[in-house]
């Protein structure tokens, strides 16, 4: 039976803001819905602080982390100290034939709802959040909590508005970077080329290159990448297909008139930007911390396109952005940038083509937690997508909650394990965890023996992985 | 506080009192409790949060140590059961729970569980008394809402659930514990079989292993007399945690939940071995709403067997009395008290009679029938803490398995200590721990071997007559 999420409510609150019974609204940094009754927005938070105050009696070391009743799911994080985020889904289960009694009632089905899926888009959100917008506690100290709760509804209003929670699974949980497979020759080209620009141009401090949608290189630590990467993914990507075509008319185009080959992204969301004149448009700031002190340092985000392939280069912001160093810029990527993006064309092109195997009944998603690289077979990239025609089955939504299930599993209790399920629909969903790489498969064939599901398993794994080794 | 030689006197004495005298007392009772509890429950949480905790903090440290906690209120607040600590003391806590109920109440929701950490808290609203379950170790949620539900369960046993509407009917502030004390010792006993008993996991039974042709003719001798017995509705021998034997009147069975709250009073009550007893109990799951009579008697001094029959007639003591003293004497006319007597002390089917390459240990139960076979535990689980791990492996690879929602037919697992099998067919249900290097192909021989063998065994260790009559 179908499941229908829907999210009821999402809050962000520091108990700290209110000292009286009276002004209990103070507390509220962040609410949607936005046209919730006020007394209803206080008595929801204070129901939950109530049970965060009631768990510590039980737990006074771990923060609370969930809550259900029969009709929702509250899924609870605490970034910071005194500051939580929360999220309240329901799940009703779309029946083809209603009650007759109570045709209205909906069948609630919370079982479906899993933690881990809300629990991933929270934290994840949240250091989204700390790298386009900053710390809470900081914001909050520099300015006062209105700026902290403008800043807030600006961030999630927008996430709010572009991300559709309800539809969110298995493949949420990851935040993984799919990188460009490419052989060593073209990898270091690329990378030299990365290191002219860091070179070159005393202002940029960092670099990063993308190709379609996949990572070729990133100078940044792997946790700034993988932000940086879904930023950019969601939010300069799916921008620039857009007006690919409005290009002529653009004033940075006026300004910069010898852009031939290449051109700069500008005017991309971003809670802060930044410019120097508005002709040229805005650039996102970003701000990352710095491993070793745990200290924010914020830069601005300038993109440049050329081909298929995007550079992002960060530059401090004591830096000025000047139309002299864009000229420069673009005179120093367009070409080479062009060159080396269709180099990598010609390469991915090769590898497709020599991969042509027998299409298997069967979708994975390999994860590597130590480069957060992620492959699969559920949401194919752009890149891959061209040539590769995704197998023709669906993983059904009780596989893809075994898959949650199986992961959950490996997070919390074993360092290395393997697991196979049969479900219900004779579909067999495994899991595989070994040195810190996870292998998820969903089988869609009728196999009884167990040997015989590991056979396919293992062949799959040679097919799609190759070298990688996996514990048996 | 009653030390606890008192409660079990107590117990005895609760056990034999009639409920015409039960009714009596509640009607008795004065009304003297304060208004303490309905300030708790108006008052919505607004926790100053700080000045609470700090108020609670020597209280909860002992709570902490402590890997599962049960609680008891009533839905106005007042204290019925802690499984430890002392009930009084943890008033402020009892309204916190109150409280976090009543708020998700207004908004027509129930409140379920909370996840915090390894923490998981369970609440269940069974009005007029609510039921809390705090585990430690990461259990399931199902298996702790089964366990609240057990020791509901228990509570209707002693009171059924029409004289608990009634008493809170009459006196929402009523304080349960009068009419309670000494039915904690039997929550106490019943937490500890749910935590244990491979039954309790698999909501079946097990049976004692004997003979198939000295069972039939002992349910036959049991069978002979019971049917004689006008309002006779449920007759049953057991042997400690055991089966032997069940009949039953026709169209009326007996569910799993309610024998097992069967067995947790005949193991927890030393005096049915000196005398035979004539005790109210209401089977919740049969029916909450009124009590049964149950005549409990060991078969003999040479017999340690228990044979419990259950009336709907509370005049029918002697007539029972005198069923029993026949059945005893049958019994040992035709040999079944030594056929008893030869399975309590035969060493129980060892799992290294299959002979299974790899196999370590393994539960299996028959579904329709409701009944399991776990073999005694052998190395390398020979202490209580590796039995104990293999029983929360078991538990949780059972809840993954009955998942609402999921319905998953295998699962191979392969974890540190050991590899793990669940698979399920229309008919059977089977848990297997085998070593922790055994192979897929040798898994799934096993699976096959195992159930041919059980063909061979199953007349031995399974019931599968259960006449009417």
């Amino acid at each position: 039976m179908p499941t229908e999420v829907t999210v009821q409510n999402l809050y962000i609150f520091n108990s700290g803001l209110s000292k009286t019974e009276e002004d209990g609204a103070n507390k509220i940094l962040f609410y949607y819905p936005p046209h919730e009754d006020e007394n209803k927005k206080v008595l929801n938070i204070g129901h939950i602080e109530a049970i965060i105050c009631f768990t510590r009696n039980f737990n006074s070391t771990e923060s609370c982390e969930s809550l259900r009743t029969d009709k929702t799911l509250q899924v609870l994080y605490n970034p910071e100290p005194d500051f939580w985020m929360v999220i309240t889904v329901s799940a009703a289960c779309k029946s083809k034939s209603k009650s007759p009694e109570s045709p209205d009632e909906p069948v609630y089905c919370t079982y479906n709802l899993q933690e881990p899926i809300y629990l991933a888009v929270l934290k994840h959100w949240y250091q989204t959040f700390q790298m386009t917008v900053g710390n809470m506690t900081k914001i909050m100290n520099d300015n006062d909590p209105d700026y902290l709760r403008l800043m807030l509804n600006k961030f999630y209003n927008k996430y709010l508005l572009s991300v559709d929670l309800s539809s969110h699974t298995f493949m949420d949980m990851f935040q993984g970077i799919s990188f460009l497979p490419l052989d060593n020759v073209i990898h270091l080209y690329a990378q030299s080329f990365l290191n002219s620009i860091e070179n070159t141009f005393q202002q940029v401090n960092f670099t990063m290159l993308l190709y379609n949608d996949s990572l070729v290189w990133s100078g940044l630590s792997k946790r700034q990448t993988q932000l940086v990467y879904s930023y950019i993914l969601m939010w300069v990507l799916p921008e620039m297909v857009r007006d690919e075509n409005i290009v002529k008319g653009n004033s940075l185009q006026q300004c910069l008139p010898n852009q031939l080959v290449g051109r700069f992204i500008s005017n991309v969301w971003a809670v802060k930007t930044d410019d120097w004149s508005c002709d040229l448009g805005k650039v996102p700031v970003i701000l990352l911390n710095d491993e070793n002190d745990e200290t924010f340092k914020s830069y601005r985000l300038v993109i440049y396109k050329a081909h298929k392939s995007i550079v992002c280069m960060f530059i401090e912001t004591d830096y000025p952005l000047t139309a002299e160093l864009y000229n420069n810029l673009d005179q120093f990527l367009g070409t080479k940038l062009h060159l080396l993006s269709e180099k990598m064309k010609i390469t991915v092109e090769k590898a497709l083509a020599s991969k042509l195997y027998a299409e298997r009944p069967a979708k994975f998603v390999y994860f590597n937690s130590m480069n957060l690289a992620i492959k699969n077979s559920i949401k194919t990239s752009n890149t891959i997508a061209t040539t590769n025609k995704p197998s023709d089955f669906n993983i059904s939504p009780e596989s893809l909650r075994v898959l949650v299930d199986i992961s959950y599993q490996h997070s919390c209790i074993q360092p290395t394990c393997s697991i196979m399920i049969k479900t219900s629909n004779d579909n067999w969903v495994a899991g595989r965890l070994c040195n810190s790489r996870e292998i998820y498969i969903v089988l869609n064939q009728k196999l009884t023996k167990l040997n015989d599901v590991d056979t396919e398993i293992q062949n799959l794994c040679a097919q799609e992985l190759g070298t990688i080794f996996f514990y048996d | 506080m009653i030390s606890s030689e008192e409660y079990s006197e107590n117990m005895e004495e609760a056990q034999e009192t009639d409920i015409s005298i039960l009714v009596s007392d509640v009607n008795n009772i004065a009304i003297e409790e304060s208004e303490v509890n309905k300030s708790i429950s108006e008052n919505k949480p607004l926790p100053s949060s700080s000045e609470q905790s700090n108020s609670y903090e020597n209280l909860f440290d002992q709570l902490k140590g402590h890997n599962k906690h049960i609680f008891v209120l009533s839905t106005a607040g007042k204290p019925i059961y802690t499984r430890f600590g002392n009930e009084n003391q943890l008033a402020s806590l009892f309204g916190l729970m109150l409280a976090l109920m009543s708020v998700t109440q207004d908004s027509n929701d129930t409140l379920q569980s909370i996840c915090c950490g390894r923490t998981r808290i369970v609440f269940v609203n069974k009005d007029p008394i609510i039921l809390v379950g705090v585990s430690q170790r990461s259990e399931p949620y199902d298996q702790i809402k089964k366990q609240l539900i057990y020791v509901y369960n228990n509570i209707i046993s002693t009171l059924t659930l029409t004289q608990l509407k009634k008493i809170f009917l009459n006196r929402t502030n009523f304080d349960l514990r009068r009419l309670m004390s000494g039915s904690e010792r039997l929550i106490d006993k019943l937490i500890t079989f749910t935590e244990n008993d491979p039954g309790f996991l698999l909501d079946s039974i097990s049976c004692l292993q004997m003979p198939s042709n000295s069972r039939d003719k002992i349910t036959q001798t049991i069978l002979t007399e019971c049917s004689k017995i006008k309002n006779l509705v449920f007759g049953l021998l057991i042997a400690q945690k055991h089966i032997i034997s069940i009949v039953r009147m026709k169209k009326y069975s007996l569910q799993v939940s309610d024998i097992h709250l069967i067995l947790n009073l005949i193991n927890s009550t030393e005096s049915f071995k000196t005398a035979e007893s004539w005790t109210p109990i209401c089977l919740p799951t049969f029916d909450s709403s009124g009590y049964m009579h149950a005549h409990i008697s060991y078969l003999a001094e040479d017999c340690q067997a228990c044979l419990v029959l259950l009336t709907i007639d509370h005049d029918l003591f002697f007539t029972l009395s005198e069923a029993k003293r026949k059945i005893t004497e049958k019994m040992r006319r035709n040999d079944c008290l030594q056929a008893i007597n030869d399975a309590i002390i035969r060493q129980p089917l060892s799992l290294a009679r299959a002979n299974i390459l790899g196999l370590r240990h393994l539960l299996y139960k028959i579904k329709n029938r409701s009944q399991h076979w776990c073999p005694p535990f052998t190395l390398p689980y020979n202490t209580d803490t590796l039995q104990q791990n293999l029983m929360s492996v078991y538990c949780s690879l059972i809840s993954q398995m009955n998942f609402p929602g999921r319905n998953l037919k295998v699962i191979y697992q392969q974890l540190t200590s050991e590899t793990i099998v669940a698979w399920a067919t229309d008919e059977v249900e089977l848990y297997m721990c085998f070593e922790p290097m055994v192979s897929k192909e040798c898994a799934t021989n096993a699976v096959t071997k195992l159930t041919q063998w059980m063909k061979k065994e199953e007349d031995s260790l399974f019931i599968f007559n259960i006449p009417m009559f």
